[in-house]
């Protein structure tokens, strides 16, 4: 057999969640055959969880989704059915747009979206295992034992390794509920010796719409002006609905109390670690005691579907005292459960042991994304689909990768908080893990990353040309505002403060002050009013933070610049001082032409990067000065 | 700990002395300790040992061994020290062997010191603080340089980085769980007192870093006046006399001497300057006397001095110098109004109440309860930016995620003080300062 022959597919990603669709796309968009390997055609682009996107943090991460051309933002765009974009009174870098989502209707956008791409196949199997030769995993064993050949592998397994369902006593192995799980696949990698671990999550039961009483409780409506996450999304697809809200009360948390030891948290069933800031109302309880309540969203999961995701109750008590307590809160008083809450456990893979292309460094051909690695959430799986599955097609068909930095956008934070940090508990985005966050806004993620997905093979039409007009109309109204300058009496006229020195600021050093929004420009010069919405706001970012970002920029440069640093090539690393020898050895073997590329090493850490940077400054001085 | 190459150097002074210490540090310690001596002493005790050359058994010396096994030693690795005697013929043998060892080399400029610091057992605030000891001359320095050294000073960085990182979170909180209930829609109010105080404590600082300043540089000193007026023969009968000349050497103008001394316990750096005369001709003349009255802004003490045979020299001054009259053996002159003190250079009448005077100011000038925490340039520059974004984050006009940066700003200032981030060219400096096997 030839080895073109050989391989049916460049690449095979195994599950259909949001990291698997993500990164099947990705592969194929590079040009890569893909096949999407999954349990349940039907179940492609499911949400498991809350229906939900975006949030703080999380909506940055669909936007950059969105800005490589990935589909989770607009496919949101299609289901949305209830806007509301967080921190409305904060500034704009920290500013998250979300929705509530119609289940049904993503799930379908999803499932037509994955059908439209010309290289993509989906497979309804079960996989069971990885084709390891050549010491390189070349495809997947299904359940019934036929192979799939493929030059890398994309595994995007969700809850489904090892997952093990608990509802107070009762332990139902399942990857979600009335689903099977992966032991096979979880037994198989377990034996690869890669470090594996356990984490919890948690769901809360499922409501009855119907019979809920809805006449005494906070309406929460969608905004006025919607936020969409895509940059293609031109209108609202869906009718908006509002969410409803109401709180647990003493009698909840006293039947919580009474009945702890029967909840499988309490009761130590579970080893996984679960999430701090998502916790379950048993910890909620337990944990904060001089709160006598607690806020419960009522968020609808579609439009035709009258089930209700009560947000801030998740559990894994038994049935009947979920009922219980359920029934205790207003509104709820006659409520039906529809499906009882649970937690669930399952493996996960230290993420320490993937590469910045989240390759599994000791299988080559082996990709990893999504809460296999030990994150929580549709939006951070999503963005890890993406780059797996890109970069699976960059290795397949040997094209550049795709590197995005912690300075590039959250993407770039996600992928190196994992990838150097590991997960001791199941990792979510913050806007405050982004270190460069003024810089990385949701209304700048095009500029920041669209150029890189066309350089890439990533981007296709129609984004590419929409994305050339709007970056180059931006540049002219920010070239336009950099230059203009208003009289005193258009200052005056329009409210603007006066400039202490005497010296005209421009538009644009206006817009830089607190409190001056694109409207006092138009004001001064109504020709301006004629932008984009879309252009005003994101000008208007731009130029509120760029005191600081310019400072961070010049950070930036200097550090890519430091890790440009070349290293000599005749360089005697047995004359640097207080290397340790295995940090020696690795380096003799891979004599790194630039300190980025020692920083690449599995092991280099940053002081020995450190000491490298300075024993070569100091030779190379010393040579100047000889 | 990863594995490393070994170390060693003479730690003691070299020179003929009584004892000399060979330290050695890394993996390797261990193996020569065992075959240097027979055998594996006890951890952390001293024990006597007949050292014999490895090659052919003939003993080097007897001495005293010590054993630190890791991570409980200074480096943070295996350390054994040698204590010999200190005869230039045993440590070079002692030396020579240890070279001939596998895997051990001499150790180069303050690299104990480095794996220190790369190791976690010191941080850069206390590395520094070490380097202080070790160049010490008098006891406010060495006080001054333990508190550095002991982690006080860590401290007091660490406990404000501390609230720093108390406050950010917070601040975090409201942006990142502003939907969430129990979190404040803003935390400015929560964090106000915090920074406040923050402020206070980092000023107060700023404050006694001259004081700091002055212990560990020495408090500056000058002799001005009239030329003629004697100020020269002065200099030479103080450093003549009953202080501790620390070293003598030509300042860095040709007009300006200076000694260090100990006065009291306190460095001091005494200057003698260019006399001074308002209707000078020459320009180099000219020069010199530029040069001395920059000299007398920086002080921290002037002496005036005036030839008790002459008038008082035009000279501004501020109340805190002291007037002394010279030459009072040529003429009869009383303290009063315009004079502090009246001495002779040449009798030396009057020279033990003159430095019992500066001796006295120096004390207020230099001394304190507690050592100065802001004794370097570095961190005193450091401190100053921090304020500032301080300063910057309580104005509570601003968006609340700039009141993060800033205050994240800061957070990163404090860390690269102690050394947590951004060391490498730090690094070189200070280790550049230490003389092998410190």
């Amino acid at each position: 057999m030839t080895q073109a022959g050989k391989f049916q597919f460049d690449v095979v990603v195994v599950g259909g969640g949001h990291a698997g669709c993500e990164a099947a796309a990705a592969a194929a968009r590079r040009g890569a055959r893909t096949a999407l390997v999954t349990h349940r055609r039907d179940t492609i682009g499911e949400m498991s969880c809350n229906p939900a996107m975006g949030g703080l943090g999380k909506g940055h991460l669909m936007r950059e989704v969105d800005a490589l051309d990935g589909l989770i933002a607009r496919i949101s765009d299609r289901a949305a059915i209830q806007y509301r974009l967080l921190n409305r009174s904060k500034g704009p870098a920290v500013r998250g747009p979300r929705a509530q989502i119609d289940r049904a209707l993503y799930r379908e956008a999803m499932q037509d979206a994955i059908g439209l791409i010309p290289e993509l196949t989906v497979i309804e199997a079960p996989a069971a295992g990885f084709i390891l030769a050549d010491n390189r995993v070349q495809g997947i064993f299904t359940e019934d034992g036929s192979e799939i050949w493929s030059r890398c592998v994309v595994l995007t397994t969700g809850t489904f390794l090892g997952g093990l369902i608990h509802i107070g006593e009762k332990k139902i192995p399942a990857g979600r509920a009335g689903e099977a799980p992966s032991n096979a696949l979880a037994q198989v990698l377990r034996g690869t010796g890669l470090r594996i671990g356990r984490l919890k999550t948690g769901t809360p039961p499922r409501l009855d719409g119907r019979t809920i009483d809805y006449q005494n409780l906070e309406a929460q409506p969608a905004d006025s002006e919607p936020f969409y996450f895509s940059t293609l999304t031109r209108h609202t697809h869906a009718r908006q609905i509002s969410c409803h809200i109401t709180h647990t009360n003493e009698r909840t948390h006293e039947i919580i109390e009474r009945n702890l030891a029967r909840s499988a948290m309490y009761a130590g069933h579970i080893e996984g670690i679960g999430p701090r800031y998502c916790p379950s109302i048993e910890d909620k309880i337990v944990k904060f005691r001089d709160r006598s309540s607690h806020q419960i969203f009522l968020e609808p999961e579609g439009l035709g579907d009258h089930t209700v995701y009560p947000n801030g109750i998740s559990t894994s008590l038994p049935e009947d005292i979920q009922d219980q307590y359920v029934r205790s809160i207003r509104g709820l008083e006659n409520v039906r459960i529809i499906r009882p809450g649970y937690a669930i456990e399952y493996d996960f893979v230290d993420p320490r042991e993937l590469g910045p292309q989240l390759d599994v460094r000791a299988l080559p051909g082996l990709y990893l994304a999504g809460q296999i690695n030990g994150t929580t959430g549709y939006e951070e799986a999503a963005a890890q689909g993406l780059v797996a599955g890109a970069n699976a097609a960059a290795q397949a068909l040997d094209l550049e990768p795709l590197g995005i930095s912690r300075s590039d956008g959250y993407i770039g934070v996600l992928v190196d908080d994992l990838t150097t940090r590991g997960a001791s508990e199941p990792y979510r985005m913050f806007t405050s893990r982004a270190e460069y966050r003024l810089m990385l806004r949701a209304d700048n993620a095009d500029e920041r990353l669209t150029p890189k997905a066309v350089r890439l093979g990533l981007c296709l039409e129609p984004r590419k040309s929409e994305f050339e007009q709007k970056s180059a109309d931006l540049a002219g109204l920010r070239e336009k505002l950099q230059g203009m300058k208003f009289s005193a009496d258009q200052v005056r006229l329009a409210g603007l403060p006066s400039s202490k020195d005497g010296r005209a600021r421009t538009a644009y050093e206006y817009l830089s002050y607190d409190g001056v929004e694109y409207a006092h420009l138009c004001e001064a010069d109504p020709k301006l009013c004629g932008y984009d919405t879309t252009l005003q706001t994101q000008i208007a970012a731009e130029a509120l933070y760029a005191a600081y970002t310019d400072h961070q920029k010049a950070e930036i440069r200097a550090l890519e610049q430091e890790r440009g640093f070349v290293l000599p090539s005749n360089l005697d690393y047995d004359l640097v001082p207080g290397l340790s020898n295995e940090a020696r050895h690795k380096l003799v073997a891979a004599r790194p032409e630039t300190l980025a590329d020692a920083a690449a090493i599995d092991g280099i850490t940053p002081s020995v990067l450190a000491l490298l940077l300075s024993h070569v400054r100091k030779t190379m001085s010393a040579r100047l000065a000889g | 700990m990863s594995v490393s190459d070994t170390i060693y150097a003479l730690s003691s002074g070299g020179g003929k002395a009584g004892v000399a210490v060979v330290r050695v540090s890394g993996s390797s310690a261990g193996k020569a300790v065992r075959d240097l001596c027979g055998d594996m002493p006890e951890p952390r005790k001293a024990v006597l040992r007949r050292l014999r050359a490895l090659s052919d058994g003939q003993t080097i010396d007897r001495a005293i061994v010590l054993w630190f096994p890791a991570p409980y030693s200074f480096t943070g690795e295996d350390v054994a020290e040698f204590h010999v005697h200190g005869s230039a013929g045993v440590v070079r043998w002692l030396c020579e062997e240890l070279r001939d060892y596998g895997g051990i080399r001499p150790a180069s400029a303050g690299e104990f010191s480095r794996r220190a610091f790369l190791n976690g057992k010191l941080d850069l605030v206390e590395i520094e603080g070490l380097a202080d000891v070790l160049d010490a001359d008098t006891r406010s320095q060495v006080r001054q340089a333990l508190f550095h050294v002991d982690g006080h000073a860590s401290e007091i960085f660490g406990r404000w980085r501390g609230e720093l990182v108390r406050g950010l979170a917070l601040v975090e909180a409201c942006i990142d769980f502003s939907d969430a209930e129990g979190v404040e829609a803003d935390a400015r109010p929560q964090i106000a007192s915090m920074l406040q105080e923050l402020q206070e404590g980092m000023s107060r600082e700023l404050a006694g870093s001259e004081r700091g300043r002055r212990v560990r540089q020495g408090v500056r000193v000058v002799l001005a006046g009239a030329p003629n007026a004697g100020k020269s023969s002065l200099m030479n009968t103080i450093a003549a006399r009953d202080v501790a000349i620390v070293s003598r050497h030509a300042g860095t103008t040709r007009d300006i001497v200076e000694v260090s001394l100990d006065l009291g316990g306190h460095a001091v750096e005494l200057a003698d300057t260019a006399g001074i005369r308002e209707n000078s001709g020459s320009e180099v003349e000219q020069l010199g006397i530029q040069r001395t009255l920059e000299r007398i802004s920086e002080a921290d003490l002037v002496l005036v001095v005036a030839a008790a045979d002459v008038t008082w020299p035009k000279l501004e001054m501020d109340s805190e110098a002291i007037r002394v009259w010279n030459k009072c053996d040529l003429a009869n002159v009383t303290t009063g109004d315009k004079v502090d003190i009246s001495v002779s250079a040449r009798t030396g009448e009057g020279l033990r109440e003159l430095l019992r005077l500066i001796e006295e100011r120096v004390a207020e000038l230099a001394a304190d309860s507690e050592p100065a925490l802001l004794v370097r340039d570095r961190q005193i520059h450091a401190v100053r930016k921090c304020l500032e974004h301080l300063q910057t984050a309580s104005d509570v006009a601003l968006p609340l995620e700039i009141v993060a940066e800033e205050l994240r700003a800061a957070t990163r200032i404090l860390e690269k003080i102690v050394g947590k981030i951004d060391v490498e060219d730090l690094l070189d400096d200070i280790f550049s300062r230490f003389c092998i096997g410190k």
